[in-house]
């Protein structure tokens, strides 16, 4: 696809970090790069993380929750309740309207799909005459739904992030996107309990498999191939949208799952720009990583108006998507 | 901060080129299920459903997809490299957190289409239709969706109509076959914790309290009745009246203009009890096929919008009203024929 985007803005983002470090062993370090995860005490629920970090992107604009026409959770985590809505959830305690004609979902694309999802919000906002300004979030926590946060290759950290998007002036605009889907490797992972193959059941329960973990090794393996020159696509097509070369870009962010493919990538593309690489200290975050990556870029100071990010985003998934931001 | 509304791009007709259908191989008889459940006849005469498919092991929901899709496919003359987006709506997937949109991408060869998952249970599906039409008429890109739902529902909850199929819809770029002309909902948030599953989640995760009875869900709801015959119950039909009066205002047409009546499948009588609450008792419904199906999803009333139109009850330039809830949200569509 082509031009892909029209006007799309980040007005805002929020994110809250996890107060708890957990350390790594050191042969997990040496095997990824992940020397830490960061993990939600037992007092969160997937809904409080994601209601913490959408009041704290509202607070910094200074907007009313009763002002988003639409909400959207997307997570590859397990919410608060089996089969409840946590975009609705989420929309009621941030002061939302709590009842009428506001759009609220709950969306799933793997887990590193955040940026397609983006680009459909997009053509809400350019499509819908009811749909302003929508919020997008995500939460995860780890503690029980995974095998002792291991997934694969990687180790996963908790977190939650939102953005508030809109198509009006003002804000950083997104310049361009692209998402590239290997969906022939669709089963790298998936809850190895709870769908209609295997249900939920008492000895399943009891044997502790209801977890987030890899469903298909071999498409594991076969998706492992394609990352690099996947990523490399998906960065050349996010350029080409926005109609940029690579020395336009002041700050390249890329979220990974383990560090030689970040590094490999990196060596393809770097022409001196700052990395914002959060895999070492977060382990992999997973939908969460593009509020965090986005959340340095648009509020650290060291990165100046007017500089263009390039973000690129490689999940323990069958997705890579990239995403050029101007600040 | 100062409030602004987003630039819009022009409108396009955007139509349901094609419905693609599938129901598993068994039919079961439901007056046999409700004697080995001892169900009261009262009880059993309300459910208003003869016939309930039951899908085997083979029929799972992405098997179920894949067949609807391939005749949506058939129904609308589409090309798969001609997808663009595939929605999937799918209450319970063959796997917890598994994207079936690009499983259906890989076997059926839709090279180019963006996928996304909506969760949730019926209104999912009407929520999907619009996200759908909102694609298209947003992005000069994106002209041809297609909307699937499938599910096994068939032993959830008995008694009921519980049934399984999928349903596959293709949304065009100014398709003629049947015109998409708006849509309303009212979502009630306030009430959406009504019923859910206690055990499992990161509210109370199973390591905590592996609580958890029988082999599927539906001995695991817990439905707060109080908030449900307080607070939701007695505003039914009010909010289908709400949902129909914002769909009509936005379109510009009014009541009287309306041909056919679909909705979800449910018990006895219900288009009716809809259709009078709203003030077109007498226009005609799809209610004819609903005792041989069952209730599927929120897909529902594509099913009976293509029996309606395969049997002559709808005719070229009839508008079809579909109105429909799920969970705590009320849903219309408006469907010129």
């Amino acid at each position: 696809m082509n031009n892909m985007l029209v006007d799309l803005r980040i007005e805002s983002v929020g994110l809250v970090k996890p107060s708890i470090e957990y350390e790594l062993d050191k042969s997990v370090f040496e095997k990824t790069g992940i020397e830490k995860v960061n993990i939600f005490d037992d007092e969160y629920t997937t809904s409080k993380a994601a209601i913490c970090s959408a009041k704290d992107a509202l607070k910094r604009i200074d907007m009313a929750a009763s002002d988003l026409d639409q909400l959207i959770f997307q997570s590859e985590g397990m919410s608060d309740y089996l089969y409840m809505d946590s975009s609705k959830t989420i929309m009621l305690e941030i002061g939302g309207r709590e009842c009428g004609n506001i759009y609220t979902y709950d969306f799933f694309r793997g887990n590193n799909g955040i940026i397609g999802t983006i680009y459909l919000i997009n053509n809400q906002l350019t499509g819908n005459p009811e749909i302003n300004y929508s919020m997008l979030c995500s939460s995860l926590l780890w503690t029980y739904h995974s095998k002792n946060r291991q997934l694969g290759d990687t180790y996963l950290g908790d977190g939650a992030g939102a953005v508030i998007l809109s198509c009006r002036s003002g804000g950083s605009r997104v310049l361009g996107l692209s998402t590239l889907s290997f969906s022939q490797y669709n089963k790298i992972t998936a809850f190895k309990i709870g769908g209609t193959v295997n249900d939920i059941n008492v000895a399943g329960v009891k044997a502790g498999d209801f977890i987030y973990d890899i469903l298909d090794y071999d498409h594991l393996a076969s998706m492992r191939e394609q990352i690099v020159t996947g990523s490399l696509k998906v960065i050349s097509q996010a350029l080409s949208e926005s109609n940029l070369k690579m020395k336009d870009i002041d700050v390249i962010g890329i979220l990974g799952f383990k560090k030689n493919y970040n590094a490999k990538i990196l060596n393809e593309i770097l022409e001196g720009q700052t990395v914002i690489d959060l895999l070492s200290k977060n382990g992999y975050l997973g939908s969460v990583g593009f509020f965090a990556v986005i959340n340095e870029f648009l509020y650290n100071e060291k990165f100046s108006k007017g500089d263009i990010l390039l973000l690129i985003m490689i999940g323990m998934d069958y997705r890579i998507e990239a995403m050029v931001v101007r600040k | 901060m100062k409030i602004e509304n987003c630039p819009k791009q022009q409108r396009t007709h955007v139509g349901i080129a094609g419905i693609g259908l599938y129901f598993p191989e068994k039919t079961v008889d439901t007056r046999v299920e409700a004697k080995i459940h001892k169900l009261p006849e009262n009880v059993y005469k309300n459910i208003g459903i003869d016939r309930i498919y039951v899908p085997n092991q083979k029929e799972q929901p992405s098997y179920m997809a894949y067949h609807s899709s391939k005749e949506a496919l058939l129904d609308s003359d589409t090309d798969p490299e001609d997808i663009d987006l595939i929605i999937v709506s799918c209450f319970k997937n063959d796997f917890y957190h598994w994207a079936m949109s690009d499983w259906l991408c890989d076997r059926l060869g839709f090279k180019n289409a963006l996928t996304i998952e909506i969760k949730g249970g019926c209104g999912a599906f009407y929520q999907a239709i619009e996200f759908g039409v909102n694609q298209i008429n947003g992005s000069k890109n994106i002209k041809t969706v297609m909307v699937v739902s499938s599910e096994r529902l068939f032993g959830y909850g008995w008694p009921s109509f519980m049934s399984a199929g999928s349903q596959a819809v293709i949304l065009k770029e100014n398709s003629d076959k049947y015109e998409f002309l708006g849509f309303s909902t009212y979502n009630y948030l306030k009430y959406h914790a009504m019923a859910y599953i206690p055990y499992g989640g990161t509210a109370q995760p199973f390591q905590k309290s592996p609580e958890w009875k029988g082999e599927d869900f539906t001995s695991n709801v817990v439905v707060d009745r109080d908030m449900y015959f307080d607070h939701i119950k007695p505003y039914v039909f009010d909010n289908f009246r709400y949902v129909t009066k914002q769909l009509l205002d936005k379109t510009g047409v009014n009541i009287e203009e309306i041909d056919f009546f679909v909705t979800l499948i449910q018990q006895d009588n219900f288009e009716k009890r809809v259709q009078t609450s709203i003030g077109i008792p007498e226009v005609k419904n799809a209610a004819e096929f609903k005792r041989k199906l069952g209730h599927f999803s929120g897909a529902d009333p594509y099913v009976l919008i293509k029996l309606s139109q395969e049997s002559g009850l709808i005719k070229k330039g009839d508008l079809i009203l579909n109105i429909g809830l799920g969970g705590v949200a009320w849903y219309a569509t408006l469907i010129r024929y």
